[in-house]
């Protein structure tokens, strides 16, 4: 039978603990203060400086299973665009996608009164990944022909103006795969500012394009989400889960303390025992 | 000529689209557009064939109830009943729509979810401080934690002031090291491709 050591917890105990510090603050929300980091306020207020009438191309690049962490930045990101009366062209390389694409437009875009064709519309899925990006920098419908509802594009009116990707003032990528092709494609080849919304673990990896001048910011996770709802004062999914995930991170990382502390006990217990 | 006619169109092909954002000349230019619509329209040919490919590999196993041949059905079932609600009746019908939002985004997200309780408990059980790298490993995760969470904020302002000092000097440091050398790997690999010295994706060997 396995030795019982109190200073490593059973999977189970890790997993109940960790269950009842997420949905406990789901019920009942402690509030804990939420303050805007540098990269959000960034992303921010270059939305914020755009004139009403620019245009965002909105990139959705991540499956249903980074929804939970991604979509609340998208609907945050959406909101604001809207209240800025910036005009969106939104399109997914992601096939599951194309119908998620849908609801947020509708949630954001249809929701704040937005005409359809004229201030947003819906490119749909295309395919081609990042050969796909570079043939949109000759021409956008040469990668889509018609928009998710089958109109052909050269009738939609916000098309008019638009030929090519570098025609559009800013890119907006919501990424869980990676930065690189819209470095390479937009920024790279036309110069085209870019906002990168991307997931908890590709965070560190995207701060030198920060740096570099590459992305305009890099909005990371949840956190960011929430912190761009504070900012635009739009509390949403991501706020309500703050508290959940704030507690989650300290269970953790009072685990592995007691964890070091048992295993400092049990490293002194054992040169007692050689030296004895 | 199996192999040298598919090394010369990878050389012109390659090539061409290298010289074609260097160069202005009406012809290189107008082709390479052409190419990379083209480029579009193979990848949308390689979703066909991945989706024959998946039918190819399971109607045969369910029909041999052969090995997890039950799982089959279950996918083959899904998934065609998938593409043809979605077709024939539409993305917005109820049927397509029940498929998605009760089925694929729950699940979709409920197995990513499951990450943060495995990686908890790995965490948990194996991140000791047993010499000085694994400590500075430790106590730099803890901080990176806590800073990027509410919570490292409402315990000492300082957190999230050092966990951004983290982030943006000695993390982006290693990164930028990390994105050059990977970058000039890149375009090595992608040159010996256009050049002919590497021929693995022929089927040969280097």
């Amino acid at each position: 039978m396995k030795k019982f050591n109190v200073f490593v917890p059973d999977k189970k105990i890790t997993y109940l603990l960790l269950l009842i510090m997420i949905i406990f603050p789901l019920i009942y929300p402690i509030g804990i203060a939420i303050k805007p980091s540098e990269n959000t306020i960034l992303a921010y207020n270059y939305i914020e400086a755009l004139k009403p009438g620019s245009s965002v191309i909105l990139f959705i690049d991540f499956g249903l299973g980074n929804s939970a962490e991604l979509t609340p930045q998208v609907i945050a990101c959406l909101k604001h665009f809207a209240k800025k009366d910036l005009k969106v062209y939104a399109a997914t390389q992601v096939p599951e996608m194309a119908t998620a694409l849908e609801t947020y437009l509708e949630q954001t875009y249809g929701a704040a009164g937005k005409v359809y064709g004229e201030d947003y519309v819906d490119l749909g899925y295309f395919a081609g990944a990042e050969s796909a990006l570079g043939a949109m920098g000759d021409s956008l419908i040469a990668v889509f022909k018609t928009d998710i509802n089958g109109t052909d594009l050269t009738t939609i009116p916000m098309m008019e103006k638009i030929v090519k990707l570098p025609d559009i003032n800013v890119v907006f990528a919501v990424t869980a795969s990676g930065t690189i092709p819209f470095i390479r494609q937009c920024n790279a080849k036309f110069g085209m500012p870019i906002i990168f919304s991307v997931n908890a673990v590709m965070g560190p990896a995207n701060v030198p394009y920060i740096q570099s001048g590459q992305a305009v910011s890099v909005l990371v996770g949840s956190p960011a989400a929430a912190q761009y709802e504070t900012i635009i004062g739009e509390p949403g999914m991501a706020t309500a889960a703050m508290d959940a995930q704030s507690l989650a991170h300290v269970v953790i990382i009072l685990l592995i303390i007691w964890g070091n502390i048992g295993y400092f006990i049990e490293k002194r217990q054992k040169k007692a025992e050689k030296n004895a | 000529m199996k192999r040298t006619i598919p090394l010369i169109i990878a050389f012109l092909v390659g090539m061409g689209l290298v010289l074609d954002n260097f160069i202005t000349f009406a012809p290189l230019n107008t082709s390479m557009v052409s190419l990379r619509s083209w480029l579009v329209i193979l990848a949308l040919f390689s979703l066909m064939v991945a989706a024959l490919n998946l039918l190819m590999v399971h109607i045969p196993r369910i029909m041999k109830r052969k090995g997890t041949w039950s799982q089959s059905i279950v996918l083959v079932t899904f998934m065609l009943l998938t593409i043809i609600s979605g077709i024939f009746i539409g993305t917005k019908g109820t049927v397509y729509q029940t498929l998605y939002t009760g089925i694929m985004t729950p699940g979709g997200s409920t197995v990513t979810a499951l990450l943060a309780f495995f990686i908890a408990s790995a965490a948990v059980r194996t991140f000791r401080a047993r010499n000085l790298e694994s400590t500075l490993l430790l106590i730099t995760a803890i901080i990176l934690m806590l800073s990027n969470v509410t919570i490292g904020n409402a315990i000492s302002q300082y957190i999230p002031t050092i966990g951004n000092w983290i982030t943006n000097v000695p993390n982006a440091t290693a990164q930028r090291g990390l994105i050059i050398s990977s970058s000039l790997a890149f375009v090595t690999i992608n040159l010996r491709n256009i050049l002919g010295f590497s021929t693995q994706w022929l089927g040969g060997k280097d």
